[in-house]
């Protein structure tokens, strides 16, 4: 006889527990650095592609959901980034997928391997980061730099426009459409060109919610985390929250 | 239901004792082992599974045990008994390879979560295959002549 698995045994379990959270003003700890952190990230990119201002309860139930109050990782880890052999954090801390546009200017340099593994606070901004860069769609763009100033350069024999553009600090795409008549390079033929580089840019941003945070932070580990995450938002909303001195 | 709760109690009553300690419960599909310990929160979660893929590396050895007493008991020629243990190591050894490639496998297709979610699909696969395996080893001995 096949045994079936307890589909829902896990989940009804776990929803016991936290159906007790509500009212416990322990599982309100973090609300203040939550919201404090999610505002931080809500100012620094805002106007960035169509950015929607992230609702820090989201980050209140994710917390919820990765460690709980009565977890001993409440008070270390709260968002579980970080953990033994994760990728997630060391990718939002290297910058050079695009969690150095995430991340606010004043948290760069703070926020650090040894930190976000052990201060709850840092734990809070990294996974928020982290949720963000996942949220956030990248591009490279050819992007001008602050010196404005239009510059020429004679093409030499055997150059190209991308020989060229490393050669003065500038893009193949800033020469192209300086001088849209040069598609044939001649030697002595004078190109204008402006200082730019292609830099990583966000160009779009995903609708967030509860399934896309469990498709995108925890890629489907707990086949139930999206339930799960529905559920701690829906106590979380009608709950009180802490007061906190704005 | 009265029905069924006496055919469970024939079950456990009506064999003899030799049956139920050979037939251990069958070994529970990764999935069904993450709907399993979805009782805790990600944390717990995580430590969950750690327990369940160190059980079935106790179980795995105890098999690997269990094949190994009964090969050296077998009622056959040594010839066929030396054959058979080199053939034992030789399968044991890719096993592992496959297994820690597949959960690698099976890690990856968490994509770029955290790593919570990426240890949870490693630990569920090799308690899942450590548990299969332990469950063929003991199968593939138990009707050997013994000497």
């Amino acid at each position: 006889m096949a045994v079936q698995a307890p589909s829902k045994a896990g989940f009804d379990k776990w929803q016991d527990g936290i159906n007790k959270a509500v009212g416990d003003s322990k599982w309100n700890a973090w609300d203040c650095e939550i919201q404090m952190a999610v505002n931080e990230y809500n100012r620094h990119l805002s106007g960035t592609a169509g950015y929607m201002p992230l609702d820090w309860q989201f980050i209140k139930a994710m917390i919820w959901v990765e460690s709980g109050a009565n977890n001993s990782q409440w008070n270390i880890k709260p968002m579980q980034i970080g953990v033994p052999g994760d990728p997630g954090m060391t990718s939002l801390l290297s910058g050079n997928e695009g969690g150095d546009l995430i991340v606010p200017p004043d948290w760069k340099g703070r926020l650090t391997a040894g930190s976000v593994r052990t201060i709850p606070a840092h734990n809070i901004r990294a996974g928020i980061g982290y949720l963000l860069m996942r949220m956030a769609n990248f591009e490279y763009r050819s992007t001008l730099d602050a010196d404005a100033k239009v510059y020429e350069v004679a093409v030499k024999p055997g150059d190209s426009l991308d020989r060229i553009a490393k050669a003065q600090g500038s893009t193949v795409d800033t020469l192209k459409k300086l001088n849209p008549t040069a598609a044939v390079l001649r030697p002595g033929q004078v190109l204008k060109y402006q200082k730019a580089s292609v830099q990583r840019v966000i160009t779009s941003w995903w609708h967030i919610s509860t399934s896309l945070i469990a498709q995108r932070y925890n890629g489907g580990g707990d086949p139930n985390y999206a339930k799960k995450l529905d559920h701690a938002l829906s106590l979380v909303r009608k709950g009180k929250a802490a007061l906190c001195a704005q | 239901m009265r029905t069924m709760k006496l055919i469970g109690f024939c079950l456990a009553a009506c064999f003899p004792v030799s049956v139920l300690a050979a037939s251990t419960a069958p070994a529970l599909g990764e999935r069904a082992l993450r709907e399993e310990c979805s009782a805790f929160s990600q944390a717990g979660m995580r430590d969950c599974l750690a327990k369940k893929a160190e059980s079935s590396r106790e179980a795995l050895r105890q098999a690997e045990e269990k094949v190994a007493s009964a090969l050296s008991k077998w009622a056959e020629d040594q010839k066929y008994i030396n054959q058979a243990q080199l053939k034992f190591a030789a399968s044991n050894k890719d096993f592992a390879q496959y297994r820690d490639a597949q959960c690698a496998f099976a890690s990856s297709l968490g994509g770029g979560a955290i790593g919570n979610a990426l240890d949870m699909r490693r630990l569920a696969c090799v308690s899942e295959l450590n548990q299969r395996r332990a469950e063929q080893l003991r199968d593939a001995v138990a009707d050997l002549p013994l000497k």
